[in-house]
Parts: C-alpha cells; sequence; structure tokens
C-alpha cells in the first residue's frame, strides 16, 4: 500500500480510537506523519510514542521545531519511557500514564484536541501475553471517549502473530486503510468481547 | 463444492407413503445456540474486517501474509502455504509445514495439477488432513491456498476457509490488476514523456530549418537541446559551425582513419561513437557531405541526445543538400558564361556575370591549363586535379564561384586582375601542377567581346610552354615577346616561306628519319652554342649534341659561326614553334 503524503490529512473525530496496520516504514510514515502533522496545523495537543522512529525526526518531517517541543504542543516518548518501562509490557502502567496524561492536559486546559498515538512495532522484540494487549486496547476503546481526544494505534503486520491481529480488530472500532478511516466491521465492545472470549 | 462441505443428498420424499411419525426434537440450550450464532456472526465480521485489510494491500506477499496470519485465529486449521500461478509463473509464499522442503512443494504442486475442478484433498506425509482450495477471481485462478488440520474441520469452518480463500482471491487479482495498470501507466507516462521530448527536438530542429540559419544554427540548436558541444564539419575534416563551451579534441590518426570512420557511420545508418564523440553523417544522396557530432567524452549522451543527433543529422544534410545544389547550379551558370564569352556568342555577359558576383567591367583573363602534354583525355584524373585547383586557388571561402569549364583535355577559366595579382593564386597554381601541369594567361580583357582574342592568347601561350627556354609552367602572354609578334604576324604565309627556307630540310629530316635535329638546333641557340648546356636541356650526352650540330651544318651548310647566320636560324625556330603552335 502505498498513501500520497501530500494528499488531505485523514479526519480524526473526537472519539476516534483508530487502528492503522502497515508494512514497512514507509506507509508506517505515511499513516504516522499527517496525524502528528495535522495536529500540529490544527494546534492540537499531540502525545506520541514511538519506536522505530526517532522524536526529532518526526518533528522535522511534520514541519515541527524544537519551540512546539518545548512550548509542549509535541510530547514525544519511546517505548521505553512508556511501554516496556519496567521492560515488560504491563497494561496496567500503560493506562496508569495515559490516564495521568490525559487528565493534566485536561487540567491545563490549553488545547481543545488531544492526539494520542502509540506505534506498537516493540510488540516483536518483547512478546507481551496476548491477553495483556486485548486487556490494554479495550480499556483504550472505553477511555478514547472520557476526554476530547483522538488515539491512532500502529501495528507492522509483518510483526503480528495470527491472534493478536483477530484481537486488534475486535478492539478497534475504526480502521485506517487507503487513507480514510473506516468502520471496523468486527469491532466488539468490551462487554461484546467478554462474552465472545466466554 | 468438495465433498467435506457438500451436504448429503437427500432423498426424494413419496407423497403416497404414510408419513412416518417425526421423532420428538431434542430439547435445544438456547445458550449454547446463542453462543454458537455470536461466534458464527463474529468470524463472519472477522472475514469482512479481514477483507477490509487485504483489498487495501497491493502487494501480493502482504495479502497472502494478512491471510495465512488470521486464519488460524478463525478456524482451527494449519496454512500450508499459497500456491500462486500467474501465466506460466509459479510461486509459493509462506510455506510451513510438510511445504517447507522443496520436494514437499513439488508434491504438492503435482498433486494439484491433478486435481479435478482445481479443488480437492492432498495427500502430505505428515498432515492427517489436508486440502487445496482454489484461489479465484470472476473465474480466474490465482492459485491455492493449502490448509491442513489434526482432523476435517467442521462444515461452518470450511466455509470460513472458502470463503477467506475467495477474498484473497480477489484481493490477489485485484493487486495483480494494479500492478499491471502501475505498470502499464508508467509505460504510457515514458512514452508520453518520450514523445513530448521528441516533439521538442523535431519542433526546435524545423524551426532551424524554416528560418534558414544553417550550419550554425543546427549546432546551436543541437548544443542547447543536449548541452554538448556540436560541430558540422566539412568531409574532409574542415570545421564548418561549432557550438558550445567544451574544447573538443582534434581527430587522431590520418585522414585515411578519418574516412574509415565517416564509412562506418554510413554503413550503421544511426549514430557511432568514434573519437569522444557520438557522431552521424549528413547523406542526402549516395555522397557524404558532412559529420555532425556530440563531443561526448564521458559517455553522457542519452536516449534523447541521440534522436536530437540524428534529426539535426536529416536537417544538415538537407541544409548541406541545398547549399550543394546551389553551388552545382552557380558552377553550371558560371560554366555556360566562360563557354559563350571564350567562343564570343555572349549578349549579356554583365548582367550573367554580374548574377553570379562577378564585375566584367573590371580587367579580366582567360586562363587554359592542361595537366601536361600526355593529358589528352577530359577525364584524366590529372586534369581533374588541374581543375579542381584552378577552382581552389582562384578563389576563396566566400567568394563567387569561379568561372571556370573544362574544355577537351584542358580547363578554361576567367580570373579578374586584382584576384591574379593577389599572388597566391598563381602561385599555388604553379606548386599544385608539379612537373606535367602548364597554364597559359591570355592578355587582358575590358569588355566582353575581347574574352575570344584572350582565350586564344592563353591557347597559344599554353602551347608554347613546352617549347619556351624558360620552361616556366605558367606563361603570361604578355611575356611572349617575339613569339607574340610573330603569332600576330598579318602574313602568316609569308612568315611560313622565312621557316621553310632557313629550317624546310632539317623539317623534312626530322620527319623521314625522326630525328631531333630541329629541338636540338633550336636548345643549342637557346644556350649561346653551349654543348654541355644543351646537352643537359636535352638529357643528352655531349657527343650527341656535337653530332647532330655537326649534322646540321652538312645538311643546312649554314655556318652555325655566323652571327647573322646564327640570329635568323634562331628567329626562324621561333617562328617554327609559333606557327606550330598557332596552327
Amino acid at each position: 500500500m502505498s498513501l500520497d503524503l501530500t494528499s488531505s490529512p485523514v479526519e480524526f473525530a473526537q472519539g476516534d480510537h483508530v487502528c492503522g496496520f502497515y508494512y514497512g516504514e514507509d506507509e508506517r510514515d505515511a499513516l504516522l506523519l499527517p496525524f502528528l502533522r495535522a495536529g500540529l496545523e490544527h494546534g492540537d495537543k499531540c502525545v506520541a510514542v514511538v519506536d522505530s522512529t526517532r522524536p526529532d525526526e518526526v518533528v522535522e518531517r511534520i514541519g515541527g521545531t524544537a519551540d512546539d517541543v518545548a512550548s509542549g504542543q509535541l510530547e514525544f516518548y519511546d517505548s521505553d519511557q512508556t511501554y516496556l518501562r519496567t521492560g515488560a509490557f504491563d497494561p496496567e502502567l500503560m493506562i496508569e500514564f495515559w490516564e495521568g496524561r490525559a487528565r493534566e492536559i485536561s487540567d491545563e486546559g490549553r488545547f481543545g484536541f488531544v492526539r494520542l498515538l502509540g506505534e506498537m512495532s516493540w510488540l516483536e522484540r518483547v512478546p507481551p501475553e496476548r491477553e495483556s494487549v486485548v486487556r490494554y486496547e479495550t480499556w483504550a476503546d472505553e477511555f478514547v471517549t472520557r476526554y476530547p481526544q483522538a488515539v491512532l494505534c500502529l501495528y507492522d503486520l509483518r510483526k503480528l502473530g495470527s491472534g493478536v491481529l483477530m484481537d486488534l480488530l475486535r478492539t478497534h472500532p475504526k480502521l485506517l486503510l487507503g487513507g480514510l478511516v473506516i468502520e471496523n466491521p468486527h469491532h466488539l465492545s468490551a462487554d461484546e468481547f467478554s462474552a465472545a472470549r466466554g | 463444492m468438495d465433498a467435506a462441505v457438500r451436504a448429503a443428498p437427500r432423498a426424494p420424499r413419496d407423497a403416497t407413503a404414510p408419513e412416518e411419525p417425526r421423532p420428538s426434537p431434542a430439547p435445544v440450550d438456547l445458550d449454547d445456540a446463542a453462543s454458537q450464532l455470536r461466534g458464527e456472526l463474529s468470524n463472519l465480521r472477522g472475514l469482512l474486517a479481514l477483507s477490509l485489510l487485504m483489498t487495501a494491500r497491493r502487494h501480493e506477499e502482504e495479502i497472502v501474509h494478512v491471510a495465512v496470519t488470521a486464519l488460524p485465529a478463525l478456524v482451527p486449521v494449519r496454512p500450508l502455504g499459497v500456491h500462486l500461478v500467474d501465466g506460466e509463473r509459479t510461486t509459493w509464499l509462506a510455506p510451513t509445514g510438510a511445504c517447507t522442503q522443496a520436494g514437499g512443494r513439488s508434491e504438492a504442486a503435482a498433486q494439484i495439477r491433478r486435481l479435478p475442478a482445481d479443488d480437492g484433498p492432498l495427500v502430505l506425509p505428515g498432515e492427517p488432513w489436508c486440502w487445496a482450495i482454489p484461489l479465484r477471481s470472476l473465474g480466474d485462478l490465482m492459485g491455492h491456498l493449502l490448509v491442513a488440520a489434526d482432523a476435517e474441520p467442521s462444515v461452518p469452518d470450511l466455509l470460513l476457509v472458502r470463503s477467506l480463500a475467495q477474498q484473497t482471491g480477489i484481493s490477489l487479482a485485484n493487486a495483480r490488476l494494479h500492478a499491471r495498470n502501475v505498470a502499464a501507466n508508467a509505460q504510457l507516462a515514458s512514452t508520453v514523456a518520450a514523445l513530448r521530448s521528441k516533439t521538442a527536438i523535431h519542433d526546435r530542429l524545423t524551426q532551424v530549418a524554416l528560418s534558414g540559419e544553417g550550419a550554425d544554427g543546427i549546432v546551436a540548436a543541437l548544443h542547447e537541446l543536449t548541452g554538448l558541444t556540436a560541430t558540422v564539419e566539412s568531409r574532409g575534416g574542415d570545421v564548418l559551425a561549432q557550438a558550445g563551451s567544451e574544447t573538443t579534441s582534434p581527430w587522431a590518426g590520418s585522414s585515411e582513419r578519418r574516412d574509415v570512420v565517416v564509412q562506418r557511420a554510413v554503413r550503421a545508418g544511426r549514430p557511432i561513437r568514434a573519437e569522444g564523440r557520438l557522431l552521424t553523417v549528413a547523406r542526402p544522396r549516395d555522397d557524404v557531405l558532412g559529420v555532425l557530432s556530440l563531443w561526448d567524452p564521458e559517455r553522457r549522451c542519452g536516449e534523447d541526445d541521440t534522436v536530437a543527433l540524428e534529426h539535426a543529422g536529416t536537417v544538415l544534410a538537407i541544409e548541406l543538400a541545398r547549399l550543394h545544389s546551389l553551388a552545382e547550379t552557380e558552377l553550371r551558370l558560371g560554366r555556360d558564361l566562360v563557354a559563350d564569352l571564350v567562343s564570343g556568342t555572349d549578349e549579356d555577359a554583365y548582367q550573367r556575370a554580374t548574377a553570379l558576383g562577378h564585375d566584367l567591367r573590371r580587367p579580366h583573363r582567360v586562363l587554359v591549363a592542361s595537366a601536361g602534354p600526355s593529358s589528352t583525355a577530359a577525364s584524366d584524373p590529372l586534369l581533374l586535379h588541374v581543375r579542381a585547383w584552378v577552382a581552389a586557388s582562384l578563389g576563396k571561402p566566400g567568394d563567387p564561384p569561379p568561372l571556370l569549364m573544362q574544355k577537351d583535355a584542358t580547363v578554361v577559366a576567367i580570373a579578374s586582375d586584382a584576384v591574379l595579382a593577389e599572388g597566391p593564386a598563381l602561385e599555388s597554381l604553379r606548386a599544385a601542377l608539379g612537373t606535367g601541369g602548364r597554364i597559359g594567361v591570355g592578355g587582358a580583357c575590358s569588355a566582353p567581346d575581347e574574352f575570344p582574342r584572350s582565350y586564344r592568347q592563353a591557347s597559344l601561350s599554353l602551347r608554347l610552354a613546352d617549347t619556351l627556354p624558360t620552361r616556366d609552367p605558367v606563361v603570361h602572354y604578355d611575356d611572349l615577346g617575339v613569339y607574340r609578334l610573330l603569332s600576330e604576324t598579318a602574313d602568316p604565309e609569308g612568315l611560313d616561306e622565312f621557316v621553310d627556307r632557313w629550317l624546310g630540310v632539317l623539317v623534312a629530316y626530322d620527319a623521314t628519319h625522326h630525328g631531333d635535329l630541329v629541338t636540338t638546333l633550336a636548345r643549342f641557340l637557346d644556350c649561346g652554342g653551349n654543348y654541355d648546356a644543351t646537352a643537359a636541356a636535352l638529357t643528352v650526352g655531349r657527343t650527341t649534341v656535337r653530332y647532330r650540330v655537326r649534322r646540321v651544318q652538312e645538311l643546312t651548310g649554314h655556318d652555325l659561326g655566323d652571327p647573322e647566320t646564327r640570329f635568323q636560324l634562331h628567329l626562324a625556330l621561333k617562328a617554327w614553334a609559333t606557327r606550330r603552335s598557332v596552327s
């Protein structure tokens, strides 16, 4: 799949929890960069956790500056500071992190909209329990609706096991495919998901 | 449909037969049914999501990867790999299990080829149950998905696998169509770009051809189109026009070597590389009129540059053909004018000469050149050489074409005194003629009706050239002295009587005995009676000269020691030479 980086940015609505699947760095950038560039241009708060790319490269490629980072509009973390803070993925710690950031940003009241991005390519390097990913994404489904925000989760298809792929399809209400955000027919709410898994 | 999926055939119902009591239906566990339905619905929605995911992929490997990654999470089967077919080409993707090894894949492929309707079971080692499911789209077979399980899957599960295979096939077909479209579009874009480029080249060079900018315009356009230094050379290697800042190296080797390269370009019929150049020949007919080259020692020329060079070569051929034709016409007109002038039949010489760039109101002279006494044929190569040298010596580049014609074994030219007085013209002619060639230069003409006289004078001078003691190959009528008086005598018969009286015996003797007494006597008197000088001039021995002189005295009875006798004989000899030349 090749996306035109110069095309109009994908529209994200408040409460969107979107999954973007990609193959390789070019496709990753085609999903990641427009999401953050649009946030920068719209004056949105952008909090991004990246794993296979460097924050300074991302800032440069979306046309941002060190001032945008210093001002707090652009906020970057890598996976070692977040998902793998303890060396392995603990969904509860990650949930705590995002809840804390969302609350602080909301309390600060500087931004009307927040874009959250999580790049999950560390999955292959430090494989988590499948249940941990499901727990995390199921929480995100509900979390995203509580604040004026949208969440984009990026998964490298080359690095996913078969079970995780179907779980991710079930836990994301929307998919970013071909430059469009579309409804995911396989999405289950948290309750439906629990029931389906028995 | 395969046996595992196909429903068992139902026997036709006999309407007349008494109805058997129906068994009571088993109690249904509503929770189980709801759970089963929920699971099936979830799987179908998952299939739909996978279909969306695969449709968004453009590479076959990625589509297959999504399918085989998701499959075990949908149904309890193991994907063994995907065997893709694209025309004659077959590919295995994501092979596992029995298909990991080449032998297993070969066996599986062989069994697939033997399958009726492209669908059916395979028997592979270590796999209790194995099936090849076709990947289709609108009837086109993309390949097969090979799945295995420990036991035959349920009908709903198999239906799900088949549905996934169908979606995979559709996605593969889309990807192939997309790839072909991309390739076709790229090819089309490339063709359009090439056409645009060729059109631009064609337009630019057509503009040059129409504007009459000549060779200078052609090399300027070629340099503009290619960025390389462009040069037009004559066939002989003279640079006619050049554009570009890079300094070109001269041709290495001899002119013969250059000619070999030119002939190679003629045979190739397209630009060739030689001596750091990409060159082509301008060859409107059979003759090579010029060489057009791009200086490209680093071989940077691309396809467009070669096309530009070919187009420019065509334009140059047309231009050179036009100039060549113009020159030929001018030469023909000049030839006709010379013929009319020397024969005295011209009536509007001034106008015709002016049209050719010559002003006959200024003093002109007729020149007659020959390749030498032995050259008698008009096609003598030596004479053609003389003609070329006459043309080159009497005209500089940019001058009007020389007035020139070939008459029998001579070349007749008309040149202005101004050209002849410039010095190098006759000197270069003299040098070019070598030992054999001779030129007679007639007296000056101030009007068209004087050209026949100048022509006769030039012809006489040419014929006397070998008789004169000076042995100069260029003989001016104005310098002939006594020969001039003798040739213009009003009493030629009296002159013949004078010659006969003094030399008649010797002329008759030479004619009868094939002797050289007259010539020997002439040289002897020219050399002031010196035997050694005479022998050297005649290239014979001194004794021979002494014998011939004694023989002359015996036959004529004249005393050569008497000055008056010597003068009369000397004059008679010059009169004899003049009369012979005139006749």
